[in-house]
């Protein structure tokens, strides 16, 4: 009898209750995920405690992310961040079946293309990760401080056009929140309005 | 340095030529190759522009109506397309002193996507661009250019663009299409003279629709019409989430409430949008609206959440705060030594002295056999703790908002913990022996490991309501490391927990300290099953607040359940056994049940329920503040209370000194109440905050964290 007890005991302790996702909020701690990348490894968002962390959530087929990597504008951007040691995960969450969504390697020959130069690019297919962030479209930046909390939810910049013709006069949000926390500077437009295609989610 | 410059800027213009030369390339290629597939390329989005008349004079404000006509499947966007899209752009290119007016859409559509919501249109939707045509309006034709550029979607998104041109005063024939614009304007969004006000409350933005309203609406509707809410702004509401309302006849009033999205209302002084809904002939309307924030709502709220990183009344977690000064050293011992006292607590206690009196029975039998008890009851602890551990963080990576003693918010447990307190207590005052057994007749069994083993999982699952002090603390800076480290302090704890029994099972001379065995010790036995019954009795009482008063009375019928099923049990009976199993069975409903809608936490004896908006206003106020973060399964909190808050020595201090008490209650999830602690850097209760009152300049002094354990001392100090 105590023994059923005290088995019982150790199955309540997993059977601890599943609360609803709290979701993202800039200024609260950004909630950890890991995720395979396309060579197979897991990367945690908890590996990177100490670094700045990008996620830009994309879909390569989306007109509005196209125009950032057709242009060379995201590359660029890319590259100057993860010169600056800040980490940059690109996350793909859509869902099989619809646009966007691709294999380990088709992911890695896209990147060979357009000469994408994130850390890693993360594929999320269930959305489990784009649900828990809200990552609402295509592309869609997220930024988490050195401390793990999140300092930037919103788009790439100001400029909600597919015409890669826009970049030229754009502000890149990102790249000013990058510039006010090299500053040691708290990031003064920490909330915009995401553009570009919605995120394809399984329906 | 500028000579240097120099030619490095040269090639930069080179580059840029260069740039711009492939560019043209490019676009070059793009149109060939578009223009030889144009004949099979039909827009998604088919565009006419319709105007009022042709024939204008001076003075005149005429429509231009933009007709959509899109492919099936296929949507455009409202001015706020919601989480995706965009809205069509147009950009007019007139004569002289022509002017346009507003741009005005039609009441679009909520269109879901999977998990996301837009605004916008299906099928076919005409806007209407108001031109206002200068007086001095030149003879002969004048042709008015519009580029629009439109995103349509349907799972993938298309833009498109496109130019039109519109003609007036040409010779020939005049149109009128006065009748078309008329047929659109009824899709508009109708305009009333509401009074409406908004304000945000716990996660949610509300408005209040004054009286008159609610007949209004009604003969309007269609009977269950879903109402939907859309704001101009975007990210003001979580766009797929419903609209709940709330609407009585009796008052006439009408509430409506919406989940809040991501962007801060900052300093929106008001909020546009649309109320929609079915008409009883089957088409969507909609009433625009202008709500103005509620005049009795406290602006700062919306201005500064107090959960965010700015406010001075919280504390950065990246930035300062506890957990940053807790390294892992200190947050390791923190740990042993909030273990370490953890076995002093009431629920721990009976069965550690249990344990420890049967070490001692064995007496300088085997040492070996000791060390090897030792050893299992320390690892029956760990396992125990590193489960739980586990448990926590992927519950915390897959985002819950939960935290230390986050399973006790759980009905369920609470009253298995109940239960396992009764069953406990009625085996020490020897209601029963323990005499059935899942273990074979092995040498282990001999020996009992497998029991000790068991009694090391016992004692972490009954130290888990009596979360001692110095572990907030450690737990707090726990969840905020990765999973290594807070796994190890979790088992820090737990070795903690170990450690008197570890230590008398290694070191025979602690065992000769301990009294000899005798008679006295089923005495005592007797004696320690009151702290057992007593804990049963006390969850039971947490029970009732989680569950309410039916709930508690469900509880006490299944404890009087399993009585009866243990004198079932011990007869012997094979059918008394049976039916003891299906008593037992219908005991375990409190712990399965899903407990009602937990009771709204109400302001008592003078403590004001935190809210996190309530609780902002207050901050902004002039008062000094303490906050008591509590809940009814946590016994540090519990004594607390009684003994030093509640004191009238105590109580006549805050009070003289105007504090402005706050009490959150933690007894059942709130996520309101685990941000606070978490901006403090703890993820349990209990936690005591005080504020100061804010000085002349109407700057308010850091908030001081008081202790987990209060003395009446510790809080005359900190308010003097």
């Amino acid at each position: 009898m105590k023994y059923i007890l005290q088995i019982f005991a150790l199955i309540c302790f997993f059977a601890a209750p599943a609360f609803a996702m709290t979701g993202v909020e800039v200024g609260q701690p950004a909630p950890g995920f890991s995720l395979p990348d396309t060579h197979g490894v897991t990367q945690n968002l908890s590996d990177y405690r100490g670094k700045i962390v990008v996620l830009e959530w994309m879909n390569h087929e989306c007109p509005y992310v196209r125009k950032h990597y057709e242009s060379g504008n995201m590359q660029a951007l890319q590259k100057e961040a993860t010169a600056q040691d800040v980490v940059w995960l690109s996350i793909v969450s859509s869902a099989p079946g619809e646009q966007g969504h691709v294999s380990a390697a088709e992911a890695n020959e896209i990147i060979a293309q357009t000469g994408a130069v994130a850390t890693a690019r993360l594929l999320d297919p269930e959305g489990a990760t784009g649900r828990l962030y809200g990552a609402k479209t295509t592309p869609h930046m997220f930024i988490v401080d050195q401390g793990g909390v999140l300092v930037y939810a919103g788009a790439i910049d100001d400029s909600p056009s597919s015409n890669p013709k826009t970049i030229h006069n754009a502000t890149n949000y990102v790249q000013v929140a990058l510039a006010d926390l090299a500053a040691g500077k708290p990031v003064a437009q920490a909330v915009t309005r995401p553009y570009g295609c919605s995120v394809k989610y399984a329906r | 340095m500028a000579e240097r410059g120099l030619p490095a800027r040269k090639y930069a213009l080179h580059f840029e030529t260069m740039k711009n030369f492939l560019y043209s390339l490019i676009v070059l290629a793009a149109f060939f190759v578009h223009g030889s597939a144009y004949a099979q390329f039909k827009p998604h989005a088919q565009i006419r522009l319709v105007p009022e008349k042709t024939k204008i004079a001076p003075g005149d404000a005429i429509f231009i109506a933009i007709e959509q006509t899109l492919e099936s499947g296929w949507h455009s966007y409202w001015k706020n397309p919601g989480d995706s899209g965009e809205p069509m752009r147009v950009q007019w290119t007139m004569p002289d002193g022509f002017e346009t007016g507003p741009l005005k859409w039609p009441t679009p559509h909520k269109i879901m996507i999977g998990p996301l919501a837009s605004y916008g249109y299906e099928d076919r939707a005409v806007l209407l661009q108001e031109i206002i045509v200068p007086w001095d309006l030149p003879e002969g034709p004048l042709t008015l250019r519009a580029d629009i550029d439109i995103l349509v979607c349907e799972e993938i998104c298309i833009p498109e663009t496109s130019h039109y041109e519109v003609t007036f005063n040409a010779p020939g024939a005049a149109e009128d299409n006065a009748v078309y614009i008329d047929a659109a304007y009824e899709f508009m969004p109708a305009t009333y003279d509401l009074s409406i006000t908004f304000k945000e409350e716990n996660d949610l933005l509300v408005f209040f629709l004054g009286p008159l309203h609610y007949n209004r609406v009604q003969a309007n509707t269609k009977p269950g019409t879903t109402f939907t809410l859309i704001t101009e702004e975007w990210g003001l509401i979580d766009n797929p989430s419903s609209l709940m309302i709330n609407a009585t006849a009796r008052t006439d009033a009408v509430v409506l409430a919406q989940r809040r999205g991501d962007r801060p209302l900052g300093s929106f002084d008001r909020i546009t949008g649309l109320l929609s809904y079915v008409t009883p002939s089957d088409t969507v309307e909609s009433i625009s609206f202008i709500a103005l924030p509620d005049p009795d709502w406290d602006r700062t709220v919306a201005i500064a959440p107090p959960m965010s990183t700015s406010t001075p009344s919280s504390v950065d977690r990246s930035a300062s705060g506890a957990w940053q000064d807790t390294s892992f050293i200190k947050a390791i011992l923190f740990a042993v030594l909030g273990g370490l006292i953890l076995n002093l607590m009431p629920c721990v206690f009976p069965v550690l002295s249990l344990k420890a009196l049967k070490l001692c029975r064995m007496g300088g039998k085997e040492l070996s056999h000791a060390r090897m008890h030792g050893i299992l009851y320390t690892g029956g602890i760990l396992a125990s703790f590193a489960v739980f551990a586990v448990a926590l963080l992927v519950l915390q990576a897959a985002g819950s908002g939960v935290g230390w003693g986050f399973h006790l918010q759980n009905s369920g447990f609470v009253a298995f913990l109940a239960y396992l307190f009764l069953v406990i207590g009625l085996n020490l005052v020897g209601y029963f022996e323990v005499a059935i057994s899942i273990g074979g007749r092995d040498r282990a069994r001999e020996h009992g490991y497998v029991a000790t083993f068991f009694s090391g999982v016992l004692a972490a699952v009954v130290a888990t309501p009596c979360t001692a002090p110095f572990m907030g603390v450690a737990m707090g800076y726990a969840l905020t490391q990765p999973p290594a480290i807070a796994l190890s302090v979790f088992l820090a704890l737990g070795f903690g927990l170990a450690l008197p029994m570890l230590a008398l099972s290694f070191v025979p001379a602690l065992q000769k300290i301990m009294p000899k065995p005798g008679a006295w010790m089923d005495t005592f036995r007797k004696v320690l099953a009151l702290p057992m019954l007593l804990a049963a009795a006390w969850l039971a009482w947490v029970f009732m607040q989680q569950s309410g008063q039916n709930g508690l009375i469900i509880l006490i019928a299944g404890m009087v359940v399993v009585c009866l099923a243990i004198a079932f049990l011990k007869s012997g009976k094979k059918t008394l056994r049976l039916l003891a199993l299906v008593l037992i069975l219908t005991a375990a409903y409190p712990v399965v049940m899903k407990s009602e809608a937990p009771p709204v936490p109400v302001s008592t004896d003078g403590w004001a329920a935190y809210t996190a908006v309530d609780f902002a206003s207050l901050e902004a106020g002039h008062d000094p503040l303490f906050v008591n973060m509590t809940a009814a399964w946590c016994i540090t909190c519990k004594i607390n209370e009684h003994a030093v808050l509640a004191k009238d020595s105590i109580r006549t201090l805050l009070d003289d000194n105007n504090v402005v008490l706050v009490k959150g209650d933690w007894t059942n999830y709130n996520a309101e109440i685990t941000a606070y602690l978490e901006s403090f850097g703890r993820d349990g209760v209990p936690l005591y905050v005080y504020y100061g009152s804010r000085d002349d300049a109407g700057k308010r002094p850091d908030p001081v964290i008081l202790p987990q354990i209060l003395t009446p001392s510790i809080i005359e100090r900190t308010i003097k």
